[in-house]
């Protein structure tokens, strides 16, 4: 037997003709309850949460602006005085251990600047200029303080770029290391159903139902960080985790984006933080802290806005951050995240 | 990683080019496969033969839709491998869509010298006249195989609505190849 030719034609549709269908059109709520008895697994889960959740049905319109709009009022920067790398500017910390030889000795002046980029107050400091490994100096260096400076250790490397340097990720830690998956169950369709640790002792619930849920997957984005302070290793972060989602929408301190870039290598312009609220576990044993960010992305020419919704969980001091990206239908992987969350338990 | 980000790690023929792959559109390809095959095992090889088949066609080829790329590549190789079944006589789960198909366009009635990418682009033409919806679900259906359950789920459509929907698109298409001239 074979295959019918236009099967195998049928492998010539032109391309946008395949990704126009490979989105989800999801049709109002009515529809949903109207198919609440058929839709099992993973579109079960998604009534359920629009059921047990108002704040879902209002729609897809836009969120209330949240109370506390960040305003930055003042940013710390450096810059280096003169010579070879003076005007490279400071970007991310970079492990000790991808740093080389030292180069030269430099002055900087370090200071506080206001939201124009004007310096407030400064200080001069003395530093080093050290070699990436593996990355030329044209592209990037590192560079250790000497002296403290109000806002920078002597402990840690920034890394400083020259002029419209595109951010590199060899530069960067691979954060994959920092996101252990412990998959439970395999089905038929692979690693697509089981648990991932989550915080210090518990876990997640990722993918709820394999069958037919390939498209799902498709929609959304995840990332798992089960200890922001890997990733910020020279900030302190915040005290109190009800001021983690300003904190995280600042762009504009040095290394602040970091989070950010950890998840898909991209460099936001802007992070608007939209709302925020509380979400219980189903079981009790947990809160989560929700936050809705817009950011915006410029990625070459290609300008785009991403939303995102971020839960954050403190454990003994400790931040983890459960981190999801609605590639499509917003509204939908809203509802599908909150019910991941919601499954939180501590690990058997 | 976006593609753009993929596929120039295919050209610096870095490895980390088929893990980002497979992060990224390996579920995607195992659904394109399982669709067709019915069989985990040969899905599976499908999706590793896919990312071999990437590997080899970039460089030089550098697809301006990576996604889409990625698609024809695992149901072409699924396709393969499900005809190689076919002869061996091997059985397969489920039946797929064929017959569908073949009632819009009989092998035996097509001129020889029509190719299946001529084909190929009127049908491209006469989708784009459709309604979205029914492109979208008559695309599910015959190009991602997906059973006429799940593009009701995928959809929010009643499963009687589907299968009306690929009635009519398909009577529809039949009518506009024989217009367009395709059948002897």
């Amino acid at each position: 037997m074979k295959i019918p030719r236009i099967v195998n034609a049928l492998g010539y549709i032109d391309d946008d003709l395949i990704l126009g269908a490979t989105g989800a059109r999801l049709s109002n709520r009515n529809t949903w309850l109207k198919w609440g008895s058929l839709a099992a697994g993973v579109l079960l889960v998604l009534v359920i949460a629009l059921t047990l959740s108002p704040m879902l049905l209002s729609g897809d319109g836009p969120q209330p602006p949240f109370d506390g709009e960040i305003v930055m009022e003042k940013y710390y920067d450096y810059a280096i005085i003169e010579g070879a790398f003076s005007s490279y500017m400071g970007a991310n910390v970079i492990p000790a251990d991808r740093v080389g030889n030292k180069l030269q000795d430099v002055a900087v002046t370090a200071g506080w600047k206001n939201r124009e980029g004007d310096w407030i107050s400064t200080e001069e400091l003395s530093a080093e200029i050290y070699e990436i490994k593996g990355i030329g100096t044209a592209e990037a260096a590192a560079l250790r303080f000497v002296e403290k400076g109000e806002a920078v250790t002597t402990t840690h490397y920034y890394v400083i770029l020259p002029p419209n340097a595109e951010y590199n990720g060899t530069i960067f830690p691979d954060y994959k290391a920092e996101n252990p998956v412990r998959y439970l169950e395999e089905s038929d369709m692979g690693k697509c159903n089981g648990w991932q640790d989550f915080g210090l002792t518990g876990e997640i619930r990722t993918i709820t139902v394999p069958v037919g849920s390939t498209y799902v997957y498709q929609m959304y984005s995840y990332y798992i960080r089960n200890d922001l302070s890997t990733i910020y290793s020279a900030e302190s972060l915040p005290d109190a985790i009800e001021d983690l989602p300003e904190w995280l929408s600042d762009t504009v301190t040095v290394g602040r984006r970091s989070f950010w870039y950890s998840m898909g290598g991209r460099l936001p312009q802007t992070v608007t933080l939209k709302s925020t609220a509380v979400v219980s576990t189903e079981n009790g044993t947990g809160t989560f802290l929700k936050a809705e960010y817009a950011v915006r992305i410029a990625d070459g020419a290609n300008e785009r806005e991403e939303d995102w919704v971020i839960y954050f969980m403190e454990e003994d001091g400790t931040y983890s951050v459960f981190a999801v990206m609605a590639n499509e239908n917003f509204t939908f992987v809203k509802s599908y995240s909150e019910s991941i969350v919601k499954s939180y338990q501590k690990k058997p | 990683m976006n593609d753009q980000g993929i596929i120039e790690l295919y050209f610096a023929r870095d490895e980390l080019a088929i893990r980002e792959t497979e992060a990224k559109y390996g579920r995607l390809c195992h659904s394109i496969a399982y669709n067709i095959l019915h069989n985990s095992e040969d899905s599976s090889e499908c999706v590793n033969d896919t990312y071999i088949g990437l590997w080899n066609a970039i460089p030089p080829a550098r697809p301006s839709n990576f996604k889409a790329f990625v698609c024809k590549i695992a149901r072409n190789l699924s396709l393969k491998r499900l005809e190689a079944g076919m002869r061996q006589k091997r059985s397969w789960g489920t039946p797929l869509s064929f017959d569908e198909l073949e009632e819009i366009l009989p092998d035996e009635i097509v001129t020889d010298h029509v190719g299946d990418e001529d084909i190929g682009k009127l049908i491209s033409d006469f989708l784009r006249r459709e309604k979205e919806d029914s492109r979208n679900v008559f695309v599910r259906r015959y190009y991602f195989f997906d059973s006429v359950r799940d593009i009701a789920l995928r959809y929010l459509f009643t499963e009687s609505k589907v299968k009306n929907m690929l009635y009519h698109t398909r009577a529809r298409l039949k009518k506009y190849l024989i217009k367009e001239g395709i059948e002897l």
